[in-house]
């Protein structure tokens, strides 16, 4: 019984203690636990904050690459945009290329003019329109075809064409052209270089400057033509030009005037015959002193007739300049053209025209221009002659477009229009 | 008159002859020229040389003589091409020399 009870105690201590400790052994386990799922909830939460983290980069990535993409289409769109620019601008460069470097060049260019004109003793009118194209066909450096054809408005309303000009030029070398054809007559300035619409600061030409007038205008033949410089080569002072010429020559026009059979004036239109079998040879040389300076002295000579009657001499004589200092432009010229007498003609007088203009011009402010010309003009017939006064005010829409107005006074025969004044406005074009 | 006529005619036209046959073969000259002693092959760069065009040169003479007739064009106005052709005909018609040509036409080409 003392064993059961002994027995029983000590196992009811042993329990009561193991209790204890069993109670205490349980709780450690229940940590460890807690603390193992808690360490497991915090690393569950590091990696769902992770896996965010790596959602949003995935994400960003995504949008990178999306961008990406969409920049590397736009950046291909703009290469083959490139590429097809360089290939066109290759293809222009190739064309411009090919233009520049070609043997021939085709090239047109000219002037045209159209106005107005108010004359005493005369309806208001207008008129003076004209266009003449000028054409370039040129070959390399050597040869050049050019020609002039002038187209006019009659007053009857009808068209009157002409060539003006037509020659083949070839270049013999730096100082020398050869010309031949319908040429520009070289003698002085005004009828080769300075009578068209745009070049010319009046609108009308000067007395006796005109066709069948004291200048010749045009010859048919042949012309040496061109340049040497006086001084260094490529030096831009002392030069003198020329051009020397042998033509058909001039025809004398016939008028019968109270009876009496006279020599109206000297045809010098450039005529494809020579009636009096005699050539007319020529020139005129230029000299360039300084810079902006030109002094030409110019003369021709040879024989002409009125068809069916024996030659007769023929002589022209010229001198020209002109000057630019800062704004001011000057330039005068004489010229004269005589016929010889000859006793079995039915007009056998001597018969000279004569002109001579001075004219100065200055630039104003706002492209505007001012000029006054004085004009002198003495032929065998007191009805052509004329001396005149003339003030003009321009205004330059470009270099080559012009305005002008301008006031004649004239002075001939009374009763004849050489004596009426005259008002004149004109636009002229060159291109 | 006559004879002096035909004999001014001949001379012309032999000298275009010439003249032409010279540019003609100018490339077969300037090769030949080329292979022979280093003295004229000299002498055929400097020749060269001192007809290159100038532009310096090309636009004192463009300011100089094309207002002795005319308002002053810009060089804009045209094309290289237009301006090729504009100044062989200025060349012939103002009296401008070949190198007063190729400076002026430098001048124009360079700055449109």
């Amino acid at each position: 019984m003392k064993n059961l009870l002994f027995r029983t105690s000590a196992i009811a201590i042993i329990m009561l203690g193991a209790t204890p400790a069993l109670a205490q052994t349980g709780g450690t386990q229940d940590n460890q636990e807690f603390q193992a799922n808690q360490e497991l909830l915090s690393r569950i939460e590091r990696l769902e904050a992770e896996l965010a983290a790596l959602r949003t980069a995935v994400q960003q990535s995504t949008q990178n690459i999306t961008t990406a993409i969409e920049t590397a289409d736009e950046a291909q769109a703009t290469a083959n945009k490139a590429q097809k620019a360089v290939k066109k601008v290759a293809k222009v460069a190739k064309s411009a290329e090919e233009w520049k470097n070609t043997n021939s060049i085709i090239h047109l260019a000219g002037y045209a003019s159209a106005g107005y004109t108010n004359k005493q003793n005369a309806n208001d009118t207008f008129n003076q329109v004209q266009f003449s194209p000028i054409f370039h066909y040129q070959y390399k450096d050597k040869v050049l075809l050019e020609s002039e054809v002038e187209f006019k408005v009659l007053e009857d309303g009808s068209t009157s064409v002409g060539l003006e000009y037509l020659t083949i030029d070839v270049n013999l070398n730096d100082y020398a052209t050869l010309v031949m054809g319908r040429f520009i007559s070289p003698v002085g300035q005004f009828r080769q270089n300075i009578h068209p619409s745009w070049i010319n600061k009046l609108p009308s030409a000067p007395s006796g400057f005109g066709h069948d007038g004291a200048a010749p205008s045009a010859e048919l033949g042949i012309q040496l033509r061109g340049a040497v410089p006086l001084g260094a080569v490529g030096d831009s002072g002392l030069r003198m030009n020329y051009a020397v010429y042998v033509g058909n020559g001039p025809e004398l026009e016939l008028e019968v005037e109270g009876g009496v059979t006279e020599i109206h004036g000297i045809g010098t239109a450039g005529f494809g015959r020579d009636i009096d079998g005699n050539k007319v040879a020529g020139g005129r040389v230029g000299f360039i002193p300084i810079p902006k300076l030109e002094i030409g002295l110019s003369g021709a000579m040879g024989d002409t007739a009125i068809p069916m009657e024996a030659d007769r001499s023929y002589r022209i004589l010229g001198a020209d300049f002109a000057y630019q200092w800062k704004k001011f432009d000057f330039r005068g010229e004489y010229v004269q053209q005589e016929v010889g007498a000859l006793s079995s003609s039915v007009a056998p007088e001597t018969w000279m025209w004569e002109s001579w203009y001075m004219q100065g011009a200055y630039r104003l402010p706002r492209n505007f221009e001012a000029v006054v010309r004085y004009t002198d003009y003495n032929s065998p017939h007191s009805s052509q002659r004329q001396e005149q006064w003339a003030v003009g005010l321009n205004y330059l829409i470009a270099p080559q477009v012009i305005a002008k107005i301008a006031y004649e006074f004239n002075a001939g025969v009374v009763g004849r229009d050489t004596d009426d004044n005259r008002f004149l406005a004109q636009l002229a074009y060159g291109f | 008159m006559k004879n002096f006529t035909i004999i001014l005619i001949a001379v012309a036209l032999s000298g275009a002859s010439l003249g032409l046959s010279q540019t003609s073969y100018a490339a077969e000259k300037q090769a030949a020229t080329e292979t022979k002693k280093p003295k004229a092959a000299d002498k055929a760069v400097a020749k060269k040389k001192s007809k290159k065009p100038n532009f310096a040169r090309g636009a004192k003479l463009w300011a100089n003589r094309c207002t002795g007739c005319h308002n002053i064009r810009a060089p804009k106005d045209l094309t290289d091409s237009e301006w090729k052709a504009t100044m062989m005909h200025m060349r012939i018609r103002a009296g401008l020399s070949g190198q007063d040509a190729r400076d002026i036409l430098e001048f124009l080409q360079r700055s449109n």
